[in-house]
């Protein structure tokens, strides 16, 4: 993929894992023009208030999540939000409620690229922030708090099937028992790079049904895409000053 | 009447909010604050009890180093703390242009936290706590990640990479975490442009005082999982 002169001058991303996604999200967006339709890879631009906002899909993983990050920012991007679905932890955690992530468990292997195994995997404050002011402005209830994010799928959702079923629900009774919220697959990776490269990232997840949780399936996340345009929204009013 | 094993203080004495402090700093001006009364003087353990805006609050200093932090958050969590502001003192890089820092996550070389938590764990403050404890200190702290260390003279863990490097965040926030207890940090530089000496002028640590008190009786205290 050679650099696209038109992310110029854009140093905000909005990094749907899933490129269905990306079409959802640029219906928040003015004047959007798409750079790269193809799926997976799926990346497109638009604008908010006037300043120039590249929505991109990453794909599933921290390998897939790593590898557009880094074109983004060779293209001049700094900041980034992920926009994407995750699994309950918490018992509490019902399906179809928005979650801002404060930081994420490191349970794969991407990350440990980017930082020592002893740092937190930490979403900016600002993003953080920004977010929980959109969610405020449109009196939605959202929580805040620590993701997990793991490279296997199915350890998740089918333990029993793995050969190493035991260690698999003595971690998973371990990040229930620290209060982890939800689980997924991209953030930590994202967070340690950005760390690294001194970047700003953050994410925004709506929670699906897995297992026995509560709640019915959803497949409309217009509210999640709301968000977190009002999110980045938030954050380049802020950044302006 | 019964007494918390390590700290002396009287069970029944024990409120919902805690300020730990790093013996570095003064504590005259952090327990002036709130009209302190001594409550208990046991081992490193200098605690008092004083109101801040209706709110009754313990202040106690708690030694060196992760371990007997520690041993204050387990004591005072199971005796009805829900909620801590640790302010404490910390190597600053050279970059950290403010007086302040106030971590937003920590970089966990310590040992006291992986008693806690397997190490894929981020060691983070309470959000809502830390956003209000940026809003109190009214500018004069920036966010930055910090590394908990357990002895200050060894190597950093990856040079550039953390803001400072202190002997107690990570294992207070993990511990927190583990608890279900609201927690966040404010640190100062013995050895910069607040302190002369290496004693932080009482001013400046009364005014992060100030910010602690002001952050933890704004919160909504949740119910912990100290009985997990």
């Amino acid at each position: 993929m050679s650099p696209s002169p038109s992310l110029v001058g854009c140093r905000y991303a909005l990094l749907p894992g899933d490129p269905g996604r990306v079409a959802r999200l640029l219906d928040h967006l003015e004047g959007a023009v798409v750079i790269q339709p193809a799926p997976p890879f799926v990346e497109a631009m638009g604008y908010l208030d006037g300043t120039p906002v590249v929505v991109a899909a990453t794909g599933m993983g921290g390998p897939s999540v790593a590898v557009i990050v880094n074109r983004l920012a060779e293209r001049g991007v700094d900041t980034f939000l992920r926009v994407g679905g995750a699994g309950p932890v918490a018992p509490d955690v019902a399906a179809s409620e928005i979650i801002v992530a404060s930081g994420a468990v490191r349970h794969e292997g991407a990350s440990a690229h980017a930082a020592p195994p002893a740092w937190p995997a930490v979403a900016d404050p600002a993003v953080v922030d920004a977010i929980l002011t959109a969610a405020s402005a449109e009196g939605r209830s959202v929580r805040c708090g620590v993701l997990h994010t793991k490279d296997s799928f199915f350890g998740e959702v089918d333990p029993a099937s793995s050969p190493i079923e035991d260690e698999l629900r003595s971690a998973w009774r371990s990040w229930q028992r620290l209060g982890v919220l939800a689980s997924e697959m991209e953030a930590s990776v994202l967070f340690c790079l950005s760390s690294r490269h001194g970047w700003r990232a953050g994410a925004v997840i709506k929670v699906n049904a897995i297992g026995d949780h509560d709640g019915a399936a959803w497949t409309d996340d217009e509210d999640l895409c709301r968000l977190a345009v009002g999110g980045m929204a938030e954050l380049i009013k802020a950044d302006r000053g | 009447m019964a007494e918390l094993y390590h700290l002396g203080i009287p069970t029944s004495a024990v409120p919902r909010f805690a300020v730990l402090l790093d013996p570095l700093l003064p504590s005259d001006p952090v327990v002036t604050a709130i009209k302190g009364k001594p409550l208990a003087s046991r081992r490193e353990y200098v605690s008092h009890s004083g109101g801040w805006n209706g709110h009754e609050v313990l202040v106690i200093t708690v030694g060196i180093g992760a371990p007997p932090l520690a041993i204050a958050v387990e004591e005072l969590t199971r005796s009805g703390i829900r909620a801590f502001v640790l302010l404490g003192t910390g190597a600053f890089n050279d970059d950290v242009r403010s007086p302040w820092l106030l971590p937003h996550g920590a970089a966990r070389s310590d040992g006291t936290s992986a008693q806690y938590a397997p190490l894929q764990f981020p060691a983070l403050p309470d959000p809502v706590l830390r956003a209000r404890l940026a809003s109190a200190t009214g500018g004069a702290a920036s966010y930055g990640v910090v590394e908990t260390v357990d002895v200050l003279e060894g190597c950093p863990m990856s040079p550039g990479l953390a803001a400072a490097r202190d002997l107690r965040c990570a294992a207070l926030f993990v511990a927190a975490a583990a608890r279900g207890v609201h927690a966040a940090a404010l640190l100062v530089d013995p050895n910069g442009d607040e302190a002369v000496d290496g004693v932080v002028r009482h001013q400046v640590v009364g005014d992060m005082a100030v910010a602690a008190y002001r952050s933890l009786t704004s919160i909504e205290i949740g119910e912990s999982r100290a009985h997990d």
